[in-house]
């Protein structure tokens, strides 16, 4: 996309900064029982920012930088038995991964 | 975990902890009387000598507590041990000494498995190597 200019007789100058975009990553979490069921009041943090699955078992954290992160899983009463990314399992310790 | 660029998706799985035993379990009531012939006794007479046990089970530690109701001491050696599907733990014979009118206690130490299941805890009780009595009680973690 480019802007119309004219240019002025003799020699004209230009100079263009450009910048990098920045990579986004969002990360989407759903959280379940054992039994399968979508578990509301789970505290998921990643990198320290917390956000609490409501009635879907959902959070979600916009706007991240790819790469790796650190994320833990909290409720009273429960412990993680499975962590799922993209597909995959990944290694988790005292709701840690 | 390594997040990679545009979206991604995570998907956890959490399992309700069973809730530990709560408060005593049993009690196990132990009176030293005539008919354990072959307990070695300085002094006294069996009756005379009481000794209560109760047998509390905490979320983590295993308290047996020994009275002695008479004027003798009395060497106590107690062992716990849980026994379940998969593994057997056993502590070293705790060994402890009270005099006229005291008391004591044993702990051990117990880390409960958070595993769902039963288990059996056993208790036994010996005076100088002989066995006088055990107990044993099912935990159920459902």
């Amino acid at each position: 996309m480019g802007n119309d200019f004219s240019l002025p007789e003799g020699d004209n100058y230009l100079e263009i900064v450009m910048e990098e975009i920045p990579e986004i990553a969002n990360l989407y979490v759903t959280v379940r029982d054992g039994a399968g069921a979508l578990l509301p009041g789970v505290t998921i943090s990643i990198n320290g920012v917390p956000c609490t699955t409501g009635s879907g078992g959902a959070c979600s954290f916009p706007g991240l930088t790819p790469g790796p992160h650190n994320g833990s899983s909290t409720k009273a009463g429960y412990e993680v038995t499975s962590v799922v990314l993209n597909g995959s399992p990944i290694p988790f310790s005292n709701g840690n991964f | 975990m390594n997040i990679l660029k545009d979206d991604n998706y995570i998907e956890i799985v959490m399992e309700e902890i069973p809730a530990p035993p709560q408060g005593r379990i049993g009690q196990w009531r132990y009176r030293v009387a005539c008919s354990q012939p072959t307990i070695h006794v300085e002094e006294g007479n069996w009756p005379n000598h009481a000794l209560d046990f109760d047998f509390d089970l905490f979320p983590s530690t295993f308290t047996i507590s020994v009275r002695c109701h008479n004027d003798s001491s009395i060497t106590i050696l107690a062992e716990l041990v849980i026994v379940d599907t998969n593994s057997h733990i056993s502590w070293q014979p705790s060994q402890k000494s009270i005099g006229a009118g005291g008391s004591t206690e044993l702990t051990f130490a117990v880390g409960l498995p958070r595993v769902r299941g039963q288990y059996y805890f056993d208790a036994i009780l010996s005076f100088d190597g002989v066995i006088v009595d055990g107990g044993r009680w099912i935990i159920n973690y459902s």
